[in-house]
């Protein structure tokens, strides 16, 4: 039980990096030959379920529970996602059969992973060619309406990893605490996306929250939803040199929607797209509150060492345009 | 004769100090004379400042979700919208004898304020701004109470469109505005042919009702106190 109230919502993500180049929203991205591509489906979405039962949860009830995590994505407003279950299937997830299939299995190594997305990818194009998602048979599963007590929620976690298989990377916008046992233990969160899940028996999760929202309408921008949300952009600086990794969260004053990103170059800048219009507060943290790598690859300048700060003025966010730009300065802890 | 002109005026004064000091001022000057007043003229012109008072614009938080369903607070904002400075100008026609039915400009601008507190890892209490303006076209109804001399008190309704738009004009919103208010003018030159042959000074206190606009955490209409004082050429 300890170990599963600890466990973590990591993906596992072989050969896809988790640091795109222009926006704030973690987006998945390959390294092609012409730079880096971030993934996105741009066909409809065809997926199998493996047909095997694992205790409390059936296949059909796996499928239908999978079935409604897709559809609540493609339910956000001006999204034009498509997906398609294309039956069941005795394949397993992970195997390299330009298929995407999701479904449980065994891994008792990820001792803190309650489930994973894997992409295959043309390194030619940045085509995605498949996406698999298995649900770790370490640990209880329930798709019971209310949750079940001391078992994980399949649709919860189903949310969140087809969250990746659509491009998304982790949010931040949580608070956790270390656990004495290891890990971390949410104290609260706001997005799906967040990497550490919830207790088990908790079905939180099942619904996207604003800053989910916001992710997925900025990864498949149309002109649809550049002409009817908003951005914020600016940088993070520390001594007038610029803050990678800084967490930038913006709070729209009427609706109390939070929206997270990240500065995301040497020079501290950062967009925040996808925004309702309005007025927003802007304030900037370290990313302390989960490990730094379910987040970055390989980016040794990330900063830590600095304090929280808000934006000295409130900011206007139009209709399909960006307001004035921000300079958040921080100073060192 | 001289008795009869200062009760007159007392009782004028009386009802105008339930509505502003302003107009109070205007009515202690004395009334020169008693003799009957001219008939009111034919068109208005106005030109005044005026004054909105500042108000609450709610609070928001910014809230996690804890595993019980319960919340987290990483900080909160407490909003206001700050006192409101502005001009306008204002053109009516008189219709019969008590009533004068016209239209109002008017701009003026504002600070929205946000005080930022309880940060959950201790950021520094901050105030943010954002200056405001708002351009409004009203149509008001004016009734004229008794003429006392030189004081002429008169009530007025209005309402119309506004737009209230946000420094560096990166953001807009239109909406409504209401007001109901009661006020005196003072004519300072009167029975004149010409524009300048009718000057009156002009104070009015109102209640200001808006709906829409740019918002902050307030919902629904907001209400105001506002006081204006101008000049008004009239012939």
């Amino acid at each position: 039980m300890s170990r599963a109230r600890a466990s973590l919502l990591a993906a596992v993500v072989a050969m896809v990096l988790l640091a795109p180049a222009v926006h704030a929203y973690l987006t998945l991205a390959v390294r092609t030959a012409t730079g880096l591509v971030t993934l996105r489906w741009t066909r409809p979405i065809d997926y199998y379920v493996t047909n095997r039962d694992v205790p409390g949860v059936t296949a059909p009830q796996l499928q239908a529970a999978i079935g409604r995590a897709f559809t609540s994505w493609a339910s956000v407003p001006r999204m034009a996602i498509q997906h398609r279950f294309g039956g069941f299937t005795s394949a397993e997830p992970f195997a390299s059969d330009g298929v995407s299939v999701i479904g449980f299995r065994a891994r008792p190594e990820l001792d803190r992973t309650l489930g994973a997305a894997t992409f295959e990818v043309d390194e030619r194009t940045g085509e995605i060619v498949e996406v698999d998602i298995f649900f770790n048979t370490t640990f209880d599963w329930s798709v019971a309406p209310g949750g079940a007590s001391g078992r994980f929620d399949v649709e919860s976690v189903a949310l969140h990893e087809v969250g990746h298989l659509l491009g998304l990377g982790h949010s931040a916008l949580g608070e956790t605490e270390i656990r004495p046992t290891g890990g971390r233990r949410v104290l609260g969160k706001r997005a799906v996306m967040f990497p550490i899940a919830y207790p088990a028996g908790n079905i939180e999760d099942r619904t996207l929250e604003a800053d989910d929202r916001a992710g997925i309408t900025d990864t498949y921008r149309t002109t649809s939803t550049s002409r009817d949300t908003g951005s914020i952009s600016g940088r993070v600086t520390l001594q007038g040199s610029g803050v990678f990794g800084g967490h930038v969260t913006a709070l729209h004053t009427r609706t109390g929607d939070l929206i997270g990103g990240f500065s995301l170059n040497a020079q501290g800048d950062f967009v925040i797209g996808g925004l309702t219009p309005g007025i927003y507060i802007v304030r900037v943290e370290p990313l302390d509150d989960a490990d730094v790598d379910s987040f970055f690859d390989n980016h040794p300048a990330f900063s830590l060492n600095f304090r929280p700060a808000y934006f000295e003025r409130l900011v206007a966010v139009p209709l399909g345009g960006s307001g004035p730009r921000v300079e958040l300065k921080v100073v060192a802890k | 004769m001289t008795q009869v002109v200062r009760r007159a005026a007392c009782g004028v004064r009386r009802a105008a100090c339930g509505v502003c000091g302003a107009t109070c001022v205007v009515l202690l000057a004395p009334v020169a004379s008693a003799q009957t007043p001219p008939a009111p003229p034919r068109v208005e012109v106005t030109v005044a400042g005026a004054w909105t008072g500042g108000a609450s614009a709610g609070t928001t938080s910014a809230d996690l979700i804890d595993p019980a369903g319960g919340t987290v607070r990483l900080f909160e904002a407490r909003h206001r919208i700050r006192a409101a400075v502005g001009a306008e100008a204002h053109v009516a026609v008189r219709w019969r004898q008590r009533w004068a039915f016209g239209v109002t400009g008017t701009f003026s601008r504002a600070d929205l304020e946000s005080r930022i507190t309880n940060d959950v890892e201790g950021a520094a209490p901050t105030t943010a701004a954002l200056g405001v303006q708002q351009y409004a076209v009203e149509g008001a109804a004016v009734w004229r109470l008794a003429r006392r001399g030189r004081v002429e008190p008169y009530l007025r309704a209005g309402g119309g469109w506004m737009r209230q738009v946000t420094s560096g004009r990166a953001y807009l919103e239109d909406g409504l505005t209401l007001n109901a208010a009661s006020g005196l003018k003072y004519w300072i030159r009167d029975g004149q042919p010409g524009w300048w042959g009718r000057i009156a000074l002009r104070a009015e206190a109102r209640v200001v009702v808006r709906r829409g606009g740019i918002s902050l955490a307030e919902t629904g209409t907001r209400v105001s106190p506002s006081v204006v004082v101008g000049l008004v050429v009239a012939r």
